[in-house]
């Protein structure tokens, strides 16, 4: 290999790839705390007995998850303003397709979360005059979300890295950073080698935490049972309000 | 089917039908907005919506060192000295927006940016958008390796491979010559892939080449003999600009070019001529 490697070019733009990193993490965070909220209601319509709200909640979710994320990004960013004369800043753009993209795949992941809780435990409540919100706060949205957790926290890691399309739409995150830098000094290699880098640094401790969950719940699936589980304080406090009213 | 979702979906089915009602009833009374509107758009409204917006979006994209990022992080580059000029004569403030060439147009129709900088006028644009009058007028080159032995369009048309940026004004000239064509994002990644070996050759505009040979002694320009590629390039503006604004944005562009001060800041630049190309070129 006769490539003359210049190194230069990444430690004097480096401020600015830290920067563009700290943009990336933020737009992470925000996007994945709107969609853990989000995804909440989004499941139990999807759950829902009446089926226009139920069809409705699977029309949105199935949009989401069958279009790819770059045209979400796109269709945002060039094709939302002239349809309604309302032009989003790229940020937020890129803040709303990433947020609506994953409530869709979390709302699935908290769906079959949901419904994976036995049935004899809500009817537990229901014996215990637990009325519906009750019953969702204390019993069921506790354990699917133990459930769910490693699909949770890979869906988490999954938009971290997706958060790389948004330089599509110039919000300079670290890949536009990065790809700006690269561009304009030519040192493709340097660059991109330091901006994966720097991508792998934060998710890999992320992926080693999902690693490690993974295998507590392995090991406490092959324990049996005899845990304690999330559902019995919860049905302590339950019971005490039940007495009360 | 549960009675509430019958109800619901009687509800939807008549907000649709006088939706879908509305918009033709409309269409068959015929729109008299139109002469409103043009009077209207006749009176400098471009300039006035830049007023009351306080800012004059430019869209820039990357074509060093026309275009480009500028020290201070910010898009700019010599290209936009009238626009920065006309942006403090009307009060307001000029704004950079990065942009890709292939998103230009599209992002003029969007609203992202009121200007589209260093944009070619070709006919295929000029059905979406409009054009002021040339900024610069510039000659299509070669970028290859020093090492490559290719020193003229027949040599390059042999090699067969050529990188260039997609969206822009001599995709189909170059296509047309027979090679296969790799697409990129810009020119400066056009470069960056002929540097990996992925094509033998760049075309792009004059001065971005030679700014990459400038910074990369291992490559170098070849100008076309004849030439193979001449355009114009101008601002890009959205087609329903009015008329008096029009003329004042080609005012601006004509005044920095008889001013002297446009052939400065190129000068200052570093924008390379065919006759400053020296060394630059192939032998």
């Amino acid at each position: 290999m006769d490539y003359n490697f210049d190194w230069s070019v990444v430690t004097s733009n480096f401020p600015r790839l830290l920067e563009a990193m700290g943009m990336t993490i933020q737009i992470t965070i925000i996007v994945i705390v709107l969609s853990m909220a989000l995804a909440v209601p989004l499941a139990l319509l999807r759950m829902s007995k009446i089926e226009v709200v139920r069809w409705a909640a699977q029309l949105y979710i199935e949009i989401f998850r069958c279009t790819p994320l770059l045209v979400q990004l796109f269709w945002i960013y060039y094709v939302l303003p002239p349809l309604t004369g309302i032009t989003i800043p790229g940020m937020l753009s890129a803040i709303i397709a990433l947020t609506a993209n994953l409530t869709a795949f979390m709302a699935e992941a908290y769906r079959s979360g949901f419904q994976a809780v036995p049935e004899e435990q809500v009817e537990a409540g229901e014996m215990l005059r637990l009325n519906r919100w009750q019953q969702i706060r204390h019993i069921i949205i506790p354990q699917a979300l133990r459930q769910q957790l490693p699909v949770i926290m890979s869906l988490n890691i999954s938009i971290f890295k997706d958060t790389a399309l948004v330089s599509t739409i110039a919000v300079a995150d670290l890949m536009f950073t990065a790809n700006k830098i690269a561009s304009e000094s030519y040192r493709a290699l340097e660059v991109l080698s330091t901006a994966a880098l720097m991508y792998f640094i934060i998710a890999f401790p992320a992926s080693l935490v999902l690693s490690k969950i993974e295998r507590n719940m392995l090991e406490g699936n092959k324990k049996g049972s005899t845990k304690k589980t999330l559902l019995r304080p919860k049905l302590a406090v339950a019971g005490k309000m039940g007495a009360s009213s | 089917m549960t009675k509430t979702s019958k109800v619901v979906l009687s509800i939807l089915l008549v907000l649709v039908v006088g939706l879908v009602g509305g918009y033709f009833g409309s269409g068959l009374r015929g729109g008299s907005s139109g002469s409103g509107s043009s009077a209207a758009a006749g009176q400098g409204a471009w300039l006035e919506k830049i007023r009351k917006q306080g800012e004059l979006r430019v869209g820039i994209a990357s074509a060093p060192p026309m275009t480009g990022e500028q020290p201070d992080g910010t898009m700019g580059g010599p290209n936009v000295l009238p626009l920065k000029k006309l942006a403090e004569e009307l009060g307001v403030k000029f704004v950079p927006v990065a942009a890709e060439w292939s998103k230009m147009v599209a992002g003029l129709q969007a609203g992202r940016f009121d200007v589209a900088a260093y944009l070619d006028s070709t006919s295929e644009r000029s059905l979406a958008i409009q054009f002021t009058d040339m900024v610069y007028q510039y000659e299509g080159a070669w970028l290859v390796r020093a090492d490559s032995d290719l020193k003229s369009t027949d040599d390059v048309v042999k090699a067969g491979k050529v990188a260039m940026a997609t969206g822009t004004s001599y995709e189909k000239v170059i296509g047309d010559l027979g090679v296969d064509v790799l697409g990129s994002e810009s020119v400066p990644q056009a470069v960056t892939a002929m540097k990996a070996g992925r094509a033998d050759a760049v075309f792009a505009d004059l001065p971005t080449l030679a700014n990459a040979a400038q910074q990369d002694k291992s490559l170098k320009v070849v100008l076309p003999k004849p030439s193979l590629y001449l355009q114009d390039s101008n601002y890009g503006v959205k087609d329903d600009i009015d008329q008096r604004s029009l003329q004042v944005l080609n005012i601006a562009i004509r005044t920095a070019q008889n001013d002297g001060s446009l052939r400065t800041a190129f000068e200052k630049a570093g924008v390379i001529t065919p006759e400053t190309l020296g060394d630059l070129e192939m032998d």
